[in-house]
């Protein structure tokens, strides 16, 4: 429901609001709220609930598009290797070892740094680290699955491979996947919005919520609500992400 | 005790090889990275570099050598401590890594008692109010990215309250609102996993049955739950524990933590290779080297894992 | 034992809160000490041909400049040129000792300089000993010490030497500091208030007060200047009562000014600053290689904006090449136009870019400066002018200008010295680095020409007019526009008074004194 809310927010408002969220005009700089402008303008003018909207869109689409990516690679590798065992096994664990081993967001710096700014840089930033919490879960999951009794009973039986994979396994690591990926969604979030925060992000007038945020700081004193606004919007999303998720598992 | 032995080994050269493709990976980010080293570093000692000078240069650093000698040469370095000069002060990068390593390991170690600490409680008991505080506040700052959490702590509790250090490591309580902020978000996630596998070992058949015969709950998740459960977490706690040393970066700058993030960042800014070099190669092989015991340990508490 | 982990946890975090209640008096308790920040390391170690930043009083230059870039007198009193102005003789101040205890005499300045001569090019975080250096002592043939007088001997004239020499290239340290190498042998050994106690790297450095020096005991026996290179921790820090005030370039961001000037608790000093914020055209391509589109571009950019509204204040408006700072040097007669509607004509006469034009920042500066603000406001200004652009955010930006994969690149740029050469030779000559690297494209023989007359021109009077020529052509031709002045705003509680920065960003430390 909120999630909804925030995407629906996202979604609607530059298209209802009468104003440019990236069209400044200086002459109507940090104005306080007001029926015109519900949440004030920011340093240049640009009406800010427009604004965090707008941010909010290119940071949902960012983390949703990155973790979609990072899902997928992650269960399939994970799965395959749990399933074969062996070398690919081995592969996988050292592969996820090395990834995880590199830090990260640093990593990620570092190569937004050296690469053009844009949202292929943001990808091949945090894909080839974001694969390995959902990899090492499938694979564990997997792993457990096809050594339980009901496996081995059903592989006894002559279940087909597909079968097994569909049937038996799938099932039993939708959950865990499910899980890491909606953390994952969290995470890449973060990230991202960390690297627009340190201001190696996408490039203006394009921002997220970090970038709304980094471009807060030192208005901090003076006008709080400018980095409160996209801090809450961030903040609500993280929570309604894990909120949907606790729940499902309840369930 | 054979088999222990045996995982212990295949482990050790498992890690061997990984350290190895890491240092591969590390090296050929900045070999590869644009721009000569060679010109950059004339340039920074403030000469118009000329074709002959970057050529002379070139040739002393060894540049003008086949990738895979470079690689060597460097590997041999770098095993014996060597991780070069900067470019920015021409000072041992080794020495700065060394001199600032102990500020990180200790805002990693106080973030990480922060985070198990956490976790525990709000696993053991979830449904306590303890449990439920901690689970909602972990829940809602893992949401929020460190860097916002952090400003939030600097201008609520140091500025606001004036009861801690806003930043720096010198003054008495500085690392209290950095580690609370790194910890807390490592909570989160060390709580969701840890409590979903708890839940999972609960409702295992022998710990119910080990439950109707009278054993007290609490005796049931700490004697079998958790140990079933721990694979999953020690694997999860050092994934988290690697999040925490990367998500010190940025908590790091935010706070004047004078470690090894701080230096990353300045050295990521002003394009200083060699220091950002060593940086993801010292941070990733104690990665490796955590993750591989983190491994063990899962062996070690896990009989099903464990295989000849 | 459940309960026990209930109770354990939060108590072992309300004992970590606790302890860090003990050490409440950092900063401002002790009447004669004192706790500054600033963003940088100010101490940049023996390996660093100063050691140590000017301002930070260990050391003192022979001369140095004052809020207009006018050299002032420092360890020199008085100076005077002859054969003109191929000899420079520098009166030496009496009665000057190190912190050592040893007495500054001219062999001492000479071997000061002579170390200069010998490690240069050396890098500094600072002021590297390469291109300004080269502008002090470019001509020099020698340099001698007779009586309490040092003499420098030029191959050529040089019409403003005291000026290119000021602050860092004349720094004057006691022989015994320097080991063989030219590094430094332990800590530097100079004739300022302060001494350096203690310095931890990247984290803090101590000075205590000089016993040997000359002039009055600054007020505070000790200053602590920890370094907080991020913004809002840093003035986090201040309004936590933990430093007493912000220095250096750059202490305050043009944002966060306002909101702690207004705190009754704080006093901001602002002064002016050599920094101005230039606008540098891709001149070697389309569309900026015609001059009709670089006046287009001029006349659609509301400085004024810029300058009071982004830069909140903290800015002036940039109208000729060379800021005020630079005293009687920059012309006053050019004034900063704004046009946009003659900037759309210009640009439909001349015809509109097909593609648009990339305006380039670096990432460095963001944090420094409002500048994804102000290049999107340039953005905005240039697509209304009929220029469609777009705004890149680079890390390493002369990677970017040298591949010529830019349109307009905006940076601020300051002057080592009291040195208005500098600007001219290194950046806009036919030949200058900067020039040529990052590919202006600026050809102009006649600015040549008269850039060399003025760099030889003793005659004030004549050398001004040489400039303003200077900056006329450059108005017209428009290689770099200069969008706005900026200040350097510093910050103390108002517990601390006898704040002055010269335009080199100098607090002169030596000089605080309690207020009340």
């Amino acid at each position: 429901m909120l999630l909804a809310a925030i995407v629906a927010f996202c979604g609607l408002t530059p298209l209802l609001s009468p104003h440019d969220p990236y069209l400044p005009d200086p002459a109507l700089a940090l104005l306080p709220p007001s029926p015109r402008h519900w949440l004030g303008t920011d340093q240049l003018g640009r009406d800010l609930l427009t604004r965090t909207a707008a941010a909010g869109t290119i940071s949902l689409l960012t983390a949703f598009a990155i973790t979609a990516i990072t899902t997928t690679i992650g269960t399939l590798a994970g799965t395959a290797a749990g399933l074969a065992g062996g070398l690919p096994e081995r592969l996988l664990r050292q592969a996820a070892t090395v990834a995880l081993a590199l830090p990260g967001l640093t990593l990620a710096l570092a190569l937004a740094g050296v690469l053009p700014p844009g949202p292929g840089t943001m990808v091949a930033a945090l894909v080839p680290f974001g694969w390995v919490n959902c990899g090492l879960i499938a694979h564990t999951a997997t792993r457990r699955v096809a050594a339980s009794d009901f496996v081995l009973a059903t592989r006894a039986l002559g279940a087909s491979p597909s079968y097994l994979l569909r049937r038996t396994i799938a099932p039993h690591i939708a959950g865990p996947v499910l899980t890491v990926a909606t953390a994952d969604f969290a995470r890449t979030l973060i990230a991202a919005t960390s690297l627009s925060f340190l201001g190696i992000g996408l490039p203006p007038p394009v921002t997220d919520w970090g970038g709304l945020v980094n471009d807060a700081v030192p208005l901090l004193i003076a006008a709080p609500r400018l980095a409160i606004a996209p801090a809450i919007a961030l903040a609500l999303t993280g929570v309604a992400v894990t909120l949907i998720v606790d729940a499902r598992r309840l369930r | 005790m054979d088999l222990v032995l045996n995982v212990v080994l295949r482990r050790a050269v498992e890690t061997l090889l990984v350290l190895l493709v890491l240092s591969v990976l590390v090296f050929l980010l900045t070999s590869l990275a644009p721009g000569d080293p060679a010109e950059e570093i004339l340039r920074r000692g403030g000469i118009q570099p000329t074709a002959g000078s970057v050529a002379a240069l070139r040739a002393e650093l060894g540049l003008d050598l086949p990738l895979p000698v470079r690689y060597v040469q460097w590997l041999s370095d770098v095993v014996r401590g060597d991780l070069g000069l900067s470019y920015v002060d021409r000072s041992p990068v080794t020495a700065e890594i060394v001199s600032r390593l102990p500020a990180t390991l200790r805002l990693a170690g106080a973030a990480a008692l922060v985070a198990a600490g956490l976790a525990l409680l709000a696993s053991l008991r979830p449904r306590g109010l303890g449990g439920r505080v901690v689970t909602a506040v972990t829940v809602v700052v893992a949401s929020v990215p460190p860097y916002i959490v952090g400003v939030l702590m600097i201008s609520v509790v140091a500025v606001g309250l004036r009861a801690l250090p806003t930043g720096g490591d010198t003054a008495a309580g500085a690392v209290v609102l950095p580690a609370l902020t790194l910890g807390l978000a490592g909570a989160a996630t060390l709580t969701r996993l840890l409590r979903a596998d708890l839940a999972q070992a609960l409702a295992l058949p022998f710990v119910r049955l080990a439950a109707a015969k009278g054993l007290s709950p609490r005796r049931a998740v700490t004697v079998h739950a958790l140990r079933v459960a721990a694979p999953n977490a020690i694997m999860a706690g050092g994934a988290a524990l690697a999040d925490l040393v990367a998500g010190a970066v940025v908590v790091e700058t935010l706070f004047s933590w004078p470690g090894v993030g701080q230096l990353a960042i300045s050295a990521i800014r002003q394009r200083d290779l060699p220091v950002v070099q060593a940086y993801v190669l010292v941070i990733g092989a104690a990665t490796v080297l955590l993750l591989a015991l983190a491994d063990l340990c899962v062996a070690v508490a896990d009989p099903r894992v464990r295989r000849p | 034992m459940r309960r026990r982990a209930a109770v354990v946890v939060p108590a072992m975090l309300l004992g970590m809160v606790l302890s860090g209640c003990g050490d409440t008096a950092e900063g401002g308790q002790d009447a004669d000490r004192l706790t500054l920040a600033a963003p940088r390391d100010l101490v940049a170690g023996p390996q660093d041909p100063y050691f140590t930043h000017q301002t930070l009083r260990v050391w003192e230059p022979l001369v140095s400049v004052d809020d207009k870039l006018r050299p002032v007198p420092a360890l020199a009193t008085a100076w005077e040129s002859g054969d003109g102005g191929r000899r420079w003789t520098f009166t030496l101040r009496e009665g000057v000792r190190f912190s050592d205890g040893t007495a500054l005499n001219a062999e001492a300045v000479v071997a000061s300089v002579r170390r200069f001569l010998r490690i240069a090019p050396r890098q500094s975080a600072f002021f590297s000993l390469d291109a300004g250096m080269e502008a002090a002592y470019g001509q020099l043939d020698e340099v001698r010490a007779d009586g309490g007088r040092v003499t420098f001997v030029l191959r050529r004239p040089v019409a403003d030497l005291p000026g290119r020499l000021a602050g860092f290239y004349s720094m004057v340290q006691s022989p015994k500091a320097f080991a063989a190498s030219g590094d430094f042998a332990a800590n530097p050994v100079g004739t300022g208030p302060y001494t350096l106690a203690r310095w931890v790297k990247g984290q803090q450095a101590e000075l205590a007060a000089n016993p040997h020096y000359y002039g009055t005991p600054p007020a505070y026996k000790k200053i602590v200047v920890k370094v907080i290179p991020d913004a809002n921790a840093r003035v986090a820090a201040l309004r936590a009562g933990e430093v007493d005030g912000l220095i250096d370039k750059g202490a305050l961001l043009s944002g966060q000014v306002a909101a702690v000037a207004a705190d009754s608790r704080f006093r901001v000093v602002r002064s002016p600053s050599a920094l101005t914020h230039y606008l540098t055209f891709n001149g070697s391509r389309e569309p900026f290689s015609d001059p009709r589109l670089r006046e287009a571009a001029e006349l659609a950019i509301d400085r004024r904006t810029i300058a009071g509204k982004l830069l909140a204040g903290t800015a002036k408006p940039g109208a000729a090449f060379l800021s005020p700072v630079f005293g009687d040097l920059s012309d006053p007669g050019i004034a900063a136009a704004y046009d946009p509607a003659k900037a759309r004509a210009l640009v439909s006469a001349a015809g509109r870019p097909a593609s648009p034009v990339t305006i380039l920042i670096s990432s460095a500066e963001t944090g420094q400066f409002p500048y994804t603000d102000v290049a999107e406001v340039l953005r905005a200004a240039f697509e209304q002018a009929g220029l469609p652009a777009k705004v890149t955010v680079a890390e390493a930006t002369k990677a970017v200008m040298e591949a010529g994969d830019y349109d307009v690149f905006l940076s601020a740029y300051s002057v080592p010295n009291g040195d208005a050469d500098y600007l001219f030779r290194r950046f806009l000559r036919s030949d200058a680095p900067w020039n040529v690297e990052r590919r202006l494209g600026y050809r102009n023989k006649e600015f040549d020409t008269l850039v060399d007359q003025a760099s030889t021109e003793t005659d004030p009077a004549r050398r001004r007019e040489l400039y303003r020529q200077l900056q006329r052509l450059l108005a017209a031709d428009r290689p770099m526009i200069p969008i706005a002045y900026q200040d350097n705003p510093v910050v103390t509680i108002t517990g601390v008074g006898g704040v002055v920065q010269n335009a080199a960003y100098v607090v002169d430390l030596g000089k605080l004194t309690p207020s009340g």
